[in-house]
């Protein structure tokens, strides 16, 4: 596609020419990826739309080193795909991952429902191949998981949502599937949002995702269950699906114990830092521990993703 | 003695931050010309500013004098990168050194850059907390220049490094002005470009970083291996079936034995190759996942396998690692520790490199490094007093950097480029490349005065990197 408004380079190369020249008649370039995200900002008209899907693909998965590198037009499924048919994954959890690309949801510096253990996709990014505004190729960092020649410019593009560079090529570290990952849902009543804060923080495990939902008054505890496939949970829900080859997840819906107006649910996988270990332990399987009231104050840091 | 013609510099210097915060004489000079590195550089004067605002008057001050700024914390850094090579003023932060907040709801500490690393853990341990990335130098290095080099650690295999651990900072910039970021806000994430910049895009005076939860459990066990290569097998085997332990860590029998002697930490002496493997996590976990890395490591021909038993054992085992560099003293006078990072499966290529170096320019050299990240230490032993040594580490240890890149590897993973990459940064990057960081530089710093002969190949100023427009 090239009809003077739009664009679709087919590698590198081509997009480095595209740009240079847009730069050189001082033409306005917007970047569009799988086009999900846009709602983030204002859309300004500009002269020239470049789209990256069409520089799409899983270039380079090193399934030994835990480490791949990927086109930024990949699709995030795609992407997926490729990860679990050998037990890997990636925390990105970004909404649609069927059209949203690996370029866009790093431009955008998407922070999924998992940031909460896995940490922002920033943190999963080795290294990058970019072209700037002036069609200058830039690399930075590489394909081992640490490596501190040079400024971490490939972190620096996450997040920045087209305006230094196009991302043409990420580098990252992948990790293994977690054993198991179970999502549960409690039915909470009213003012209860920074005692449960305090109890999920004080739980044995650390939960890899949590939200909450307020006004829920108005649902029974059997419409909980369809909050299980609410849009917000379902991105956490659908990549653990993706993930997992057999169907291990499962949802359990917590016994009301308050008159509800409120709901918590997360998501826990088990034992991030050993994923060979498995969970036994029935303590574990409670969601709320059984004692008295927290009192402590708790900011929301924990519930950080409810916002998303 | 002062130098005449800094007397403004240093009467400015005083009046700003008093003559006890300023060394001009020259053994004071001396004390801050070296780092880690073999090379130095003499300083026109140090200053040692108690404050973000001493910081930033110090910094404006050199401007006006013409003077560059090398920022420095504990001088561990093996790079050269604290070495003032075009003199300037050098700034140290062992005066701010204070846990300035813990945050404990939050799991997160506000620092000053010059509080030692192992300090913070020690802080907040009432709390069940711990702050996870932990160099060996972690009794002596500083937060700070953690910070300036993105550090490592046997623990970031599985906690990540320190940009993973920052949370947000406040630097002074090269005009002197006060800026602070975090990576919880929207716009460019300058936390993540700073850390790791080596002090040449600004200064940091405080820093939120991130704190773990104590663990509720820890394993920690030791196999032992009758040659190298099967132990670095062990190690790609053990990341390739998906296990991700909280350390990995590797050393040769040179190692070991140093270790044993200075420690008796409790290493086999007479094994080829001796694997430290840490995990933590839930307390019934532990025991599946020593039996899964034990069949591994078995499968590959471990000669033997022990678990540490008390937590005095652990800690005896860790003091022998982390006091491994230290020990190599008993084996020759000086050591030079090439840090290069290659992919994981690329271990036991490697690791044959560095024997055939330590065989082709008659070197003895033992291997304590971090095999799980595939970050190689391979420490090379000489006498400095002998040239033939001397010419011979340098050259193999450029043979081994140069290994690493063709296995497509890097020239630092953790120590950082400083002074002593600055020129092998053209073997792993293109001129555009390093142009386009140079862009990033001069945003920051257009006049190259913080940190200055650092990272950067030699003789490049950014008017000469840039390409010429086409």
């Amino acid at each position: 596609v090239n009809d003077g408004q739009r664009a679709a380079p087919v590698d590198e190369a081509e997009l480095s020419t595209l740009l240079g020249g847009a730069d050189r008649a001082g033409r306005t370039v917007r970047i569009t990826g799988g086009n999900t995200l846009a709602g983030m900002g204002a859309r300004p008209a500009v002269d020239l739309e470049i789209l990256t899907t069409t520089i799409a693909g899983v270039v380079d998965f090193e399934p030994d080193d835990l480490t791949v590198a990927v086109l930024a037009g990949t699709r995030l499924s795609e992407l997926a795909t490729t990860l679990a048919e050998r037990r890997q994954m990636l925390p990105f959890d970004a909404p649609l991952p069927k059209q949203a690309t690996v370029g866009g949801t790093l431009a955008a510096g998407w922070r999924g429902p998992r940031r909460h253990v896995y940490g922002p996709p920033r943190d999963w990014v080795i290294g990058s191949h970019a072209v700037l505004a002036d069609g200058t190729v830039a690399r930075a960092g590489g394909m081992v998981v640490k490596n501190v020649a040079g400024y971490d410019l490939s972190r620096l593009y996450v997040g920045s949502f087209g305006t230094l560079s196009v991302l043409v090529r990420a580098n990252l570290k992948t990790l293994p599937v977690p054993e198991r990952t179970r999502a549960f849902f409690a039915a909470l009543p009213d003012g209860s949002l920074e005692r449960t804060i305090g109890q999920l923080r004080d739980l044995r495990v650390v939960p890899a995702a949590a939200f909450w939902f307020d006004g829920f008054s108005s649902f029974s505890w059997r419409a909980a269950a369809l909050w299980s496939t609410a849009p917000a949970w379902s991105y956490a829900r659908r990549s653990a699906e993706v993930a997992f080859p057999r169907p291990t997840y499962s949802t359990t819906v917590l016994r009301q114990r308050w008159k509800a107006s409120s709901m918590l649910t997360y998501l826990l996988s088990d034992n991030v830092r050993s994923p060979i270990a498995s969970s036994r332990c029935p303590a574990r399987r409670s969601p709320l521990p059984k004692r008295p009231p927290n009192a402590r104050a708790v900011s929301n840091c924990v519930t950080s993703g409810s916002s998303t | 003695m002062a130098d005449s013609a800094h007397d403004g510099l240093h009467r400015r210097l005083v009046e700003a931050l008093g003559a006890g915060a300023v060394k001009t004489e020259p053994e004071d000079l001396a004390a801050y010309s070296f780092d880690a590195y073999t090379g130095g550089g003499t300083p026109v004067a140090v200053v040692l500013p108690a404050s973000t605002r001493e910081v930033s008057a110090v910094v404006k001050i050199a401007r006006d004098c013409g003077q560059p700024i090398v920022a420095r914390g504990a001088g561990t850094g093996l790079c050269g990168g604290a070495v003032p090579v075009a003199g300037g003023v050098v700034i140290g932060t062992s005066r701010m050194n204070g846990v300035l907040e813990v945050d404990v709801r939050n799991r997160r500490a506000r620092v000053a850059p010059g509080l030692i690393n192992l300090d913070l853990s020690r802080a907040v341990r009432s709390h069940g907390l711990f702050y996870a990335p932990d160099p060996a130098s972690q009794k002596t290095s500083t937060i700070g220049g953690n910070i300036a080099t993105n550090a490592g650690g046997p623990h970031c295999l599985s906690y990540g490094t320190t940009v993973n651990h920052v949370l947000g900072l406040e630097i002074v910039d090269a005009d002197g002005e006060v800026t602070t970021t975090s990576v919880d806000d929207y716009g460019y994430d300058l936390t993540a470009v700073l850390t790791g910049s080596e002090g040449t895009l600004g200064i940091v005076t405080s820093a939120w970083v991130r704190l773990q939860r104590l663990p509720e459990a820890v394993g920690v066990w030791v196999a032992a291996f009758g040659d190298i290569e099967a132990a670095s097998e062990a190690v790609s085997s053990i990341i390739a079936a998906g296990i991700v332990p909280t350390a990995l860590e590797m050393m040769d029998r040179v190692i070991a034995g140093a270790v044993e002697a200075a420690f008796k930490a409790g290493y086999p002496t007479d094994a080829a190759a001796v694997l430290l493997i840490e995990q933590a996590g839930y307390a019934d976990d532990i025991a599946a996942c020593e039996r899964a890395i034990a069949e591994i490591a078995k499968q590959h021909g471990a000669v033997s396998w022990r678990s540490a038993r008390t937590q005095t054992e652990r800690d005896a085992l860790w003091a022998g690692r982390k006091g491994a560099a230290g020990a190599t003293g008993r084996i020759a006078p000086n050591y030079y520790t090439q840090d290069v990072c290659v992919p994981r499966s690329k271990l036991p290529a490697a690791l044959r490199v560095v024997e055939e170096t330590a065989r082709e320019y008659d070197l003895t050299i033992g291997n304590v490094f971090h095999a799980g990240d595939g970050n190689l230490h391979p420490l090379m032993m000489y006498d400095r007093r002998d040239l033939r040594q001397v010419a011979a580490v340098v050259e193999g240890g450029n043979a081994i950097l140069q290994a690493a890149i063709d296995l497509g590897g890097t020239i630092s993973g953790e120590h950082g480029v400083g002074y002593e990459k600055r020129d092998a940064m053209t073997r792993v990057y293109s001129t555009q490349d390093l142009a386009t960081m140079g862009r990033v530089r001069d945003v920051f710093d257009p006049h190259r005065s913080l940190n200055p002969e650092k990272i950067f190949p030699a003789g490049t100023r950014c008017a000469e990197m840039v390409p010429p427009p086409q």
